[in-house]
Formats: structure tokens, sequence, C-alpha cells
């Protein structure tokens, strides 16, 4: 559904402020020098920031848990819940693309 | 003293706190007469005892989100949420030129409002709703008037400060270098390597740029032309006897420029931004941030090397894919600035569809400043007075300031943080006077972030990277040194050196210097602010090189790193270079163009103490390199 890449974007707006405070809390992230900053003649491709050694971990729990969630919700998701969603697409979506997409 | 010396006209008074240009208020008052209608619409359902459905889609019209107080229930939760969404769709609209994004949000909410609606309404929705648009409405309304409050009292704090500052900004100014002496030491050598490292790879290799997104300030184009600037300035200032690999890092540069992945978010910003879905010529309408800085960058490397290239039909078209190529050379890209100009109504045109930025209209009438010194035309005595009193009426705020950004649509202003240093040397193109003006305010409301006896500018917080959205000053302090350079603030210049050097991570690796705290859009900007020295920046899209430099002797091969060029100038008889060696001291070879045929020339400074020009008109020469090495070349 390609209104929902856009609803996607949306909301990774909306984690801004979740950032801002978890910068506040626990302070922000170790600033890292920047990689195409460091890039040098004969380097192939600018090499990535190291990556946090929790944040694969995290994921892979963030994954388990949304993908065990819809396993165990979708044979019982209520007909009207259904319905509701469809109606939100539809309501959302077709204003944008004139059909459902 | 009066208003008019710190460079307010009469016009800009009107602009004074409470007051907007004619058609920034024409604008508004149309915006608040659509908001107007739309209130008045969504009140009717209810008025008339219309269906539960249909009053909760009309109270959505009157606030994002406001038709979920109708539903009533744990849908009010949605109210807030669906603000929150609104806000976060404007910030598409403002990073993509997303215009429809807001107009979904507004209404998707309130269509889904209507479909959640049962057979009931909340009693107190429309109170609700209109209390949180009134509520809403007077927030703004409070803060704005504190901004207007806040820019008075600045305005007047300006008027006690600037006729000082102006006449030293002035003094200062006046004392520019002398061009033929002037050279580049190792320092600015090893910041124009880390350029010239980056230029001369490969056309399709990218390596040690920030590839994130095309749309805002990290995107491709704008660290292209940062680095065009620099390498533009060395060849002006420091070396316009050299063609070589200078040249040919800042042709590669603009043949980067035309690759798809470069320019290809015009394609989405016309779809979303103009509903244009079949013409996405990036050089045609709005666009002033791809016109204008590639004009500008153009113009440059043509102006200090000699090289009209670009003039010929067709070379800078930026090619589609292999059935489209929208055809382009200099004069097109400037046709489509002077023409957007001719129609704008706000005297500046937009970047995003809708959204007028004034920094890059600066950057706009530096393209037709650089037309004019290539290309003879007059596009700067036709277009400037209409933009400066658009400037004066719709873009000044009650400090006296520019106002960084205003939706064409709806009139209204949004925050965007460019200080009078940011505008100061790009205004000094074509305005000089009024450049200086805002550079004597930058100075001074600088001054408080001078720490160290003075001898070293400290900026607060964690700053912005806007290279790549990450933490950081490097832009900030290469800015504003950039500024004390063109103006000849030795002072401010030097301090925001130690403040770039003290928290930036200044590395020196390899003899390349970088910062590793910053972009490489803002490392460039560092470049450009390294190699700039009193009215450099103006001189290179006004004035030519000195007569001589272009059809006297010049080099026109060195090997790159191993050769660096410090000096490179010609009188039209001889050369005069200063060489240093790259990455370690030895012999290499240099070829030398544009000789008399067949005369011979008198070498100090090379293996042989003199050579004679082939029929072609170049000669080769060895020398030996290490540490500075001058050379000269003259009639025997």
């Amino acid at each position: 559904m390609a209104c929902c890449a856009f609803a996607l974007y949306l909301l990774t707006q909306l984690l801004l402020p979740v950032r801002w405070l978890r910068d506040r809390l626990f302070g922000a992230p170790r600033q890292t020098a920047s990689a195409s900053v460091a890039w040098a003649p004969g380097m192939t491709v600018a090499t990535p920031a190291r990556r946090s050694r929790m944040k694969p971990v995290l994921l892979a729990i963030i994954a388990a848990e949304v993908l065990g969630v819809a396993a165990y919700a979708a044979p019982a998701t209520p007909v009207a819940e259904a319905a509701l969603f469809t109606q939100f697409h539809q309501s959302l979506c077709t204003s944008v693309f004139g059909r459902v997409p | 003293m009066t208003v008019h010396d710190i460079g307010l006209h009469a016009a800009k008074l009107g602009a004074l706190p409470g007051r907007t240009g004619p058609v920034t208020a024409a604008r508004q008052r149309r915006t608040w007469l659509i908001y107007g209608s739309a209130v008045a619409l969504g009140l009717a359902p209810m008025l008339l005892g219309a269906s539960p459905a249909l009053q909760a889609a009309g109270l959505g019209l009157i606030v994002p989100g406001g038709g979920f107080l109708a539903t009533g229930g744990w849908a009010v939760l949605l109210l807030p949420v669906t603000l929150i969404v609104f806000v976060a769709s404007l910030v598409a609209w403002f990073w993509a030129g997303m215009v429809l994004a807001p107009l979904v949000v507004w209404v998707g909410a309130a269509a889904l409002a209507a479909a959640m609606t049962g057979d009931t309404t909340w009693s107190f929705a429309a109170p609700a709703a209109l209390a949180s648009a009134a509520g809403i409405g007077l927030a703004f309304r409070a803060r704005n008037e504190k901004q207007r409050a806040e820019g008075a009292a600045r305005f007047i704090a300006r008027t006690g400060f600037v006729p000082q500052s102006l006449a030293e900004v002035r003094r200062e100014s006046a004392q520019v270098p002398d061009s033929q002496s002037r050279e580049m030491g190792p320092e600015e050598l090893a910041a124009l390597r880390y350029l010239l490292d980056r230029a001369l790879q490969p056309i399709n290799e990218w390596g040690g740029f920030d590839i994130i997104d095309q749309f805002q300030p990290a995107a491709l184009r704008y660290q292209l032309n940062h680095m065009g600037f620099a390498l533009g300035i060395a060849q002006r200032a420091y070396c316009p006897a050299f063609s070589g690999y200078l040249g040919e890092a800042q042709r590669n540069l603009i043949t980067k420029y035309l690759d798809r992945r470069v320019w290809g978010y015009w394609v989405y910003e016309s779809c979303w931004g103009h509903l244009n879905f079949t013409n996405w010529d990036p050089a045609r309408r709005d666009n002033i941030m791809l016109t204008g800085w590639f004009g500008m960058h153009v113009g440059q490397y043509m102006l200090a090397s000699g090289d009209r290239r670009y003039l010929e039909p067709g070379s800078l078209s930026f090619k589609l894919d292999n059935k489209t190529t929208y055809v382009h050379d200099f004069t097109t890209i400037i046709g489509s600035v002077t023409s957007n100009y001719s129609t704008a109504e706000f005297g500046h045109f937009a970047c995003e569809p809708n959204w007028i930025y004034p920094i890059c209209n600066h950057y706009g009438m530096g393209s037709l400043a650089v037309a004019d010194a290539v290309c003879g035309s007059d596009f700067v005595p036709t277009y400037l007075p209409g933009w400066l009193a658009a400037m004066d009426t719709e873009f000044t705020d009650s400090a006296g300031s520019i106002i960084g950004l205003r939706s064409q649509h709806t009139g209204l202003p949004v925050p965007f943080p460019v200080g009078e240093a940011g505008y100061a040397p790009f205004e000094n193109i074509f305005v000089p006077d009024r450049a200086q003006r805002l550079w004597a305010i930058a100075r001074r409301e600088l001054e408080p972030l001078l720490v160290d006896n003075g001898t070293r500018l400290q900026m607060p917080g964690k700053g912005l990277d806007t290279g790549n959205y990450k933490a950081g000053h490097v832009g900030a302090y290469a800015s504003i040194m950039f500024a004390a350079n063109e103006f000849g603030d030795e002072a401010m210049a030097a301090a925001a050196k130690a403040g770039l050097d003290h928290d930036c991570g200044r590395d020196m690796t390899n003899g390349v210097r970088r910062y590793t705290a910053g972009s490489n859009d803002t490392n460039s900007y560092a470049v450009l602010a390294q190699l700039t020295r009193t009215g450099d920046f103006r001189a290179a899209f006004t004035t030519p090189p000195a007569p001589g430099n272009h059809s006297g002797p010049r080099i026109t091969e060195a090997r790159y790193p191993d050769v660096l060029v410090a000096k490179a100038k010609s009188d039209g008889q001889g050369l005069n270079a200063v060489l240093y060696p790259g990455d370690k001291p030895g012999q290499h070879s240099l070829t030398l163009g544009q000789l008399i045929p067949g005369l011979t020339y008198k070498v100090s400074g090379a293996t042989v103490p003199q050579i004679t020009a082939a029929t072609d008109g170049t000669a080769r020469l060895d020398v030996v390199l290490n540490g500075r090495t001058p050379l000269t070349v003259s009639h025997a």
C-alpha cells in the first residue's frame, strides 16, 4: 500500500520527541567521526559508523514481538475491527489515489 | 542616527512591528478567508441538524482531528494524535514540497471521524473544537507578538552599535590583498586537498560524499556547489594560470551535478508539489535551489578559468532516461532564473514548490551577477531593484533581519536559521553596501560568544550540521569565518578558525585537513572559508582574473597529489608560480602551455635554466620539490 509508506514516514516524524526524550534521560549516543569526511582516495566505499551491538538484539526482540502478536491476533480479529481498518484505509487512501492501492 | 543608517529604507519602516508587505498581507488575508469559510462550512451541519457523520466531518474542518470530538469516547484522544501528525505533514510539506500532505491529513482525519461516528455526537463537540482552534490561534498570536517585540528591541539595540561597526567594516573591506603576490600556504593546500581528493575521483564514484536525502541541505547538489565555490576561489585568487587538475576537478563536479541522482528529486517535487506528472525539467519553474546555485557554480568556473564550454548548447543537459533529456546550457539555466523573477509575485521565487527561501534567492541574484560578468548581459541592473524592494517589504522582520522562509501559498513565515553572517557574503556580490551593513550587525552580535580574551569563538549547545543532520558546529564556525574573511575582519576570522580547530575535531592526515565532527558539506564550506580573503567571493562572480592570466603561459599538467600548486599567475608574457610537494619530496614533471611556439624562455626553480616552446606552444620541465618552491618562466 503506497499510502502506508507515507504514513510510515509521518510515523517516523512522531518519533522525534521520543528521541529527544531519550537523549535527555539517557544522554545522546556517542558522536562518531563522519565516515564520509574520513574518506580518502583508495577507499572504495565510505565505511558506515560503528553500530551499537545492542541494536540487532533489540531489533530482533521487537520483530519477534510484532510477529508474535500478529500471529496470535490475526485469526481472532473481530470482523468489526477488520471493517474499521478497511474503512480507515479507504477513507485515507482513496482521497490520495482515487482508489484503494 | 536614523534607521536608514543601518540599512532600512523608508519602505522597510512599514515592515516594523505588526506590518507586512502587500503581497504577504494579501496572501495571509486569502488564507484566513479560506479558513473562515472552512469554519463556517464545518459548523453548518451542526446548525442545520445534519447527520452525526456530517457533523463530525464538519468539525474536522475547523481543526485537524476536531471531528473526533463529535465521535466522543476514546476517539477524543485522536485529536492530539492528529495534531501531531498534522505537524508532521507540515514537515513533509516543508521538507520536500509535499503540498498535498497537510491537506490529506486534515481532510483524511475529518473523513475518518465521520466514518467512526455512531448515531450520536458529543454535545460539547462544537464548542470544544472552536476552543481548540482558538487556543491554537491565540498561542501562535502570543508567540508572534513576543517575537515582534523582541525584534523591535533588537532593532533599537542595533541602531546604537551599527555606525561604529559599519565604519570598521568599511575600513577593513577596503584592504584588498595584492593579487599578484598572494599564494596558498601549507594550511590552505591541506584544506584544498580535501576537495581535490573527492573531485578528482571518477565521475560515477561518490567516495567522501554524504548521501542521505536529496531534498534538504544534506543533498548532493549543495555539497557539489560548495566544493565548486571553494575550488573556484582557488582558481581565481591563487592559480588563474593553472588549468591542469584544478580545472579538471571543477569540471568533474559540474558533470557529477548532471547525474540524475543529484537532480532527480525534482521529479518527485514536480509531482507532489506542482501536480505536474509530465515535464520534470529541473530548470523551468521554481527550483532556484538548483538553477541559482548551479548557475553561480558554473558561471564562477567560467569566469575564473576563461573556459567557455558551458555556453555551448546542450553542455549542461539533464538526462532523465533513454527517451528524455532536458537540454540546457549556462544561458538556459540563467534563463530559468530570469523568467521566474519576471513573474515572481513576491519578487523572489520558490525552491521547493511553495517555499520561498531568501538565502536561495541570494544565490539566484548571484547567478545573474556572474552571468553579467561572463556574457556581458545586464540582468542585475534589471532585476535587482525589484529584488531589493521585495526583500525590504516582504522578507524583513521587526528586527530588520531577513525572514528565512515564507510560504508562497499562505503568506505565512516559517523560522529558518540564516543569520546576517550567512547572507552577507552573498549580498556582497551584487550590493556590497548592504552586505557590509549585514556584517556590521553580525560581528557585533557574535561578540558575546568570544572567549579566551576574544581570540576564540565558542558556539553554544550542540549545534546542527545541516550536511548530515547530526550535532555539530562546523557549518556555523565556517560560515562566520567565511563572512569575516570576505569582509577583511581578520580578528573574527581567526576567532572562528580557533573555534573550528578547538571544537570540531581538526585532523591532519597525509597532508589533508578535515574536521571529523562535520559533514562533507560543512567541511567544504570550511575550505571555502579557509581560502577566502577580503573581497574574494564578490570578485569570483563579478571580475575575471587580471589580464594575461588567461592568455599567457600557464601550467597545463601537473601530477596530483605529487605537485601542489600554491600559486600560478601570468602577466601575459611569463609565469610566476609556487609549488609544494604533496606526499613526499621528489622530482616531478610539469607541462606548460600557451607559450609562443619556438621561443626560448628563461626558467628559475626548475632543473633546467631555459626551455624552448614546441610548435603547439607547450614545453615540459622538471622541478625538484622539497618544501616551498618558486618557479618563474620569462622571456629569455
